[in-house]
């Protein structure tokens, strides 16, 4: 593992088996969050990003597996393990989870028990990861509920989620994911379920707090205009896998993959000349039946012909930390056949 | 919370003139009238009736008035807790019911109860073990418990009881303690006594239940506040007491609005086959001899009994459920 | 475990493994086909999830088989309900053998017949099996004349013995056969359950849809007319208005009374589903989008409302049926339902009702037994149906 990263994951598969079939949604996935730093990982619904941050966890819906690959994470006390090897239900894994690895989730409406209060359930979290006594509790959550931005945190810590707009329910989220100081904080498109003018400001307190804590981030959304202002390193995913990585500047002014430049046109412009507004082609497909080759080529303008859907495309290291996994910008005899292992008994 | 209870107490009112229009309805559906049928009767003891009485009879209960004054002083005489008057017994019926209306009560609790007790405990299993094979084994016996009528229950107990036991079972009291006054020693009798008619009337609903709380629970396990919770660090076992238990438990506590029909009709028959000092039985007789006004009351009763225990179920659900509270 | 730097993954199922050359493409045409999701009908759906239910799927073949023996009583009875054998009262049933006292075995099943005496004390009749009188079952023998539904004559039935007559589940205190008034009770208790359930299914969808597709002040005041009927407890309701039938009406008459009085309070909980789906779809982006487009309201309703909901609706039907068939035993048992001459299980067990004849012939609570089974099977059928209404889910 590298000094300055907080996690690696590497080659990360992730198998449901189901009575119609397995499905497949990750399928080695490798990315690596350095500490302190912000990376944004994109891609449509379905592509795996929630499933990374779900392996991370160990929280992965019931039937979901990891087959293959590690999730090496550096603990607060400078120890690196592999939570792809922990036990789910270990004391390890639970001491990481909210300790070490906090996550904000997606819609703050549900993800808040509707029958506690927030002060229950934000208090919970140090009773599970401190020793602090009942007044300190107390005083650290009005605390955290303070900084970011709730009025009147001390009455407002006993009111129940519904009493409370979408925006400061999230507000509340982030508190509650702050409360035992940990190092990653994963953000499920944190914005996605609030009205537009909400999201700017609870983007700009993620921001602000992390910088303030110094933590590392990872900030999953299917927005690239998210993206642009908020992270360092952007990891771009397809069906399972990681396409295209590089800085945000560099994967804004320079794409490669041509489902990035795809991704990138589908953005509207507030300026110049009035345009189509271009859009990809066809769906993704479902993740039982993966597309043999490169997954992307049923759906891409670019494909050069028989190698994409014989041969499956590696990562391409264009220098300056920007990566490509394309035969457009590697040659065909780089990539691999798909015939033969199973990963069914990997 | 005051302006919560205040607004159910508003609700139920309404609720109870409907029902007491129907049942005066049901009153009124046999052909003839009370007095028909005991006439009928002292026909058949082979007294003679004469017109004078028959119209004094007729003006005693006020029959020839319009149906509107009819009702309206039945319905103001519950206010008043007289309940009415049964023809053919010539007993006020509060007299016919004092005594059977606490030990109706009584069954029903400790039904609810038994319900809850066997109920919560087997549908909290079954869902956190779905699929497996216990959980299929309750749910078989839920559902034969669901298929088998009451009165074959308790059929089924009493035959087993005489030919392996010897002994009748039925009642709420022995013999001996039949017309004692209530004593430390009758009040034993009664729990050995007790427990047949509450595991034979709430059997179904326990079943019922077990299904509900699987059900619940399955539903409220794939809630996201449960990722977030786990996503917490939260321990498995007491993350499923915490959240899903917690809000699963609510729907359970509204149970008893459809519970308490269930064991009301469960004793209206299982009273009869069990011969138990309960307003069930009566019905039946009142039924048979056509003796519609204590039948209707007798309905009444247990429907407003009904209706007060779905407002004490919605009140503790409202203590329990802060979005109901606050709604 | 491989740790390569990229990584080889399974060909998928059905995708070509070298499409290019297959499909005779050079390297610059297009791809091969997609692999495709096949795409199935939502009734293929729900078949598909109900039959990995088994559970209910035995349900629904015990259905089927109780459906026929009902419709073809007449046939599957090996006697007349009200044919008296004044020799065997209160026989106890026959064992069904293969294997006779002297341990030889027979291909042809058969029953002992009996040996009745007369306790002295007690004048009770006790019956054994009589090891010397050994009476092979024969299939489809020649009995007493009938008419199949009123109409067809007919001589044979299912099955029934060479000489003498079998009592398979015992015979009652007049001496009639408890298996084949069983089988013609099936016929009533069945059919109850069915027609009442029509019964409720179309006042339950009128109201319901009423309800559910005008709102406002129709809605509130079938909404409050539902409570009421649901704060009352059924049986005794039940047991009011059947008590109410006129003595002197028919026996056909009663059952369609009785019927109605069945339905008269089971619709109330169809009508809350059928109100809820109303209420759900129609803010249901489909269904705004075919206004949208200046689709007919009665045919947004039929065309794309109830369809969507309709198999809903079979799965609770189907749950309402067993609530109907006990409501009918209870009422029959409780004297005050059905009556005899006409025969249902709930007349059937009224006989069980008085303790004494109970004690010492408890096979009079067969019927109970076959209650338990229609209802189970109606039960885990309608939770499968449920389960399957909504293949989108999970």
């Amino acid at each position: 593992m590298k000094e300055e990263n907080i996690v690696e994951v590497e080659d990360l598969f992730i198998r449901f088996y189901r009575d119609e079939g397995v499905i497949k949604p990750l399928n080695g996935v490798s990315l690596s969050i350095p500490s302190g730093k912000s990376v944004g990982v994109v891609g449509e619904s379905g592509c795996g990003k929630t499933m990374t941050a779900y392996a991370l966890l160990r929280i992965l819906p019931r039937g979901g597996e990891i087959v293959r690959g590690a999730l090496r994470f550096k603990r607060k006390n400078g120890e690196t393990i592999d939570l792809a090897q922990l036990d789910e239900k270990g004391k390890t894994i639970r001491q990481i989870r909210g300790g070490e690895i906090a996550m904000i989730f997606q819609e703050p409406m549900t993800a808040f028990s509707p029958v506690h209060t927030l002060y229950n359930q934000i208090s919970e979290v140090l009773r599970i990861h401190s020793d602090m006594d009942e007044e300190a509790i107390r005083k650290r959550v009005v605390d955290l509920l303070g900084h970011v931005g709730i009025p009147d945190p001390e009455q407002r810590a006993d009111a129940y989620p519904f009493e409370f707009s979408g925006g400061m329910r999230q507000r509340a989220m982030i508190a509650m994911a702050l409360a035992s100081n940990p190092r990653l904080l994963i953000a499920d498109e944190p914005t996605t379920a609030l009205d537009v003018t909400v999201q700017a400001q609870v983007l700009r307190l993620i921001k602000k707090i992390q910088k303030e804590f110094n933590l590392s981030l990872m900030l999953i959304t299917h927005d690239l205009g998210v993206i642009a202002h908020m992270v360092d390193y952007v990891y771009v995913m397809y069906m399972g896998e990681v396409v295209e990585a590089a800085p945000v500047g560099e994967l804004f002014e320079n794409p490669k993959h041509p489902y990035t430049i795809d991704l990138l046109h589908s953005i509207p412009k507030m300026t110049g000349p009035r345009e189509e507004l271009a859009h990809i082609e066809g769906t993704v497909p479902h993740s039982a039946a993966l597309p043999p080759g490169c997954m992307f080529h049923p759906r891409c303008r670019k494909r050069v012909g028989k190698t994409c859907w014989t041969r499956e495309p590696g990562m391409t290291d264009l220098g300056d930390g920007h990566y490509v996994r394309c035969f457009i910008h590697s040659p065909a005899e780089s990539g691999i056949s798909r015939e033969s292992e199973d990963l069914t008994y990997a | 919370m005051v302006h919560f209870i205040l607004r159910r107490l508003m609700v139920m009112i309404p609720t109870l003139v409907a029902i007491s229009m129907l049942v005066f309805f049901l009153i009124q559906l046999p052909p003839g009238d009370a007095i028909t049928s005991r006439l009928a009767e002292l026909h058949a003891e082979g007294a003679e009736v004469s017109e004078a009485q028959i119209a004094a009879l007729r003006a005693r209960f006020h029959l020839d008035d319009p149906m509107p004054v009819q009702y309206f002083r039945w319905v103001t005489g519950f206010l008043r807790g007289d309940f009415g008057y049964s023809i053919v017994q010539e007993q006020p019926v509060n007299v016919l019911v004092y005594d059977r209306l606490g030990y109706t009560v009584l069954i029903a609790i400790s039904c609810v109860l038994f319900t809850w007790v066997i109920g919560f405990p087997i549908g909290f299993y079954s869902a956190i073990r779905q699929y497996s094979a216990s959980d299929y084994t309750f749910t078989i016996i839920a559902f034969l418990g669901m298929a088998t009528p009451n009165f074959l229950l308790a059929l089924g107990l009493m035959y087993l009881g005489h030919r392996y036991f010897g002994t009748t079972i039925g009642g709420l009291f022995s013999p001996e303690y039949m017309g004692e006054p209530f004593s430390f020693g009758k009040f034993v009798d009664l729990l050995k006594h007790l427990w047949i008619p509450m595991v034979v009337v709430g059997m179904a609903g326990t079943a019922g239940l077990v299904r509900v709380m699987r059900a619940n629970l399955l539903d409220e396990l794939q809630k996201p506040y449960v990722v977030t919770a786990r996503a917490k660090g939260v321990g498995s076992l007491r993350l499923i007491f915490k959240y899903p238990v917690r809000i699963a438990i609510n729907p359970f506590i509204s149970t008893i609005g459809w519970m308490l029909p269930m064991i009301f009709s469960g004793d209206a028959i299982v009273g009869v086959v069990l011969n138990l000092p309960t307003i069930g039985p009566l019905l039946l007789s009142s039924l048979m001899t056509q003796d519609m006004f204590l039948a209707g009351s007798l309905i009444m009763i247990m429907s407003t009994l009904t209706v007060l225990g779905t407002l004490i179920s919605d009140l503790a659900l409202a203590a329990l459920d802060p979005r109901i509270r606050y709604d | 475990m491989n740790n390569d730097e990229t990584t080889n993954l399974p060909i998928p199922p059905g995708a070509p493994a070298d499409a290019g050359d297959a499909a005779g493409v050079d390297d610059s045409g297009a791809p091969p086909e997609e692999s495709r999701v096949v795409f199935a009908s939502q009734w293929k759906l729900m078949w598909w999830r109900f039959r990995k239910h088994k559970l209910a799927l035995i349900g629904g073949v015990i259905m089927f088989i109780f459906y026929i023996v009902a419709a073809f009583c007449e046939f599957f009875a090996p006697y007349d309900p009200s044919t008296r054998d004044v020799t065997h009262i209160l026989a106890p049933p026959q064992t069904i053998r293969f294997v006779d006292e002297d341990g030889r075995f027979h291909l042809r099943p058969f029953v002992y017949g009996y040996r009745m005496e007369i306790d002295s004390e007690t004048w009770r009749r006790l019956y054994t099996p009589d090891t010397e009188d050994r009476r092979p079952i024969v299939f489809f023998p020649r009995g007493e004349p009938y008419k199949l539904w009123n109409l067809i004559p007919m001589e044979r039935r299912l099955f029934g013995l060479e000489h003498g007559r079998a009592y398979l589940m015992g015979t009652d205190q007049l001496g009639r056969d408890v298996l084949s008034r069983t089988i013609y009770g099936s016929r009533i208790s069945l059919t109850i359950g069915l027609i009442g359930v029509l019964l409720t299914f179309v006042i339950g969808i009128l109201l319901g849809g009423i309800a559910g597709y005008f709102g406002g002040i129709t809605d509130n005041v079938i909404q409050r007319i539902i409570e009421v009927l649901i704060c009352i407890p059924h049986l005794p309701l039940w047991m009011a208005l059947s008590a109410a039938l006129p003595g002197h009406w028919s026996a056909l008459r009663i059952y369609f009374g009785i019927t109605v009085i069945l339905s008269f309070l089971g619709w109330t909980g169809l009508a809350r589903v059928v109100r809820g789906k109303f209420l759900a779809l129609r803010e249901e982006d489909f269904v705004v989008a075919a206004r949208l487009c200046g689709t007919h309201e009665t045919s947004i309703i039929f065309r794309h409302m109830v369809p969507s909901f309709l198999s809903h609706i079979i799965a609770s039907a189907t749950l309402a049926v067993p609530g109907m068939i006990l409501g009918e035993t209870a009422l029959s048992f409780l004297g005050i339902g059905l009556r005899p001459p006409v025969v249902s299980w709930g007349v059937l067990l009224q006989q069980a009702q008085n303790f004494q004849v109970l004690a010492m012939a408890p096979w009079l609570m067969y019927p109970g037994l076959f209650v338990i089974i229609v209802v189970l099977a109606f039960n885990v059928l309608g939770d499968g149906l449920r389960d399957a209404a909504d293949p989108y889910s999970d």
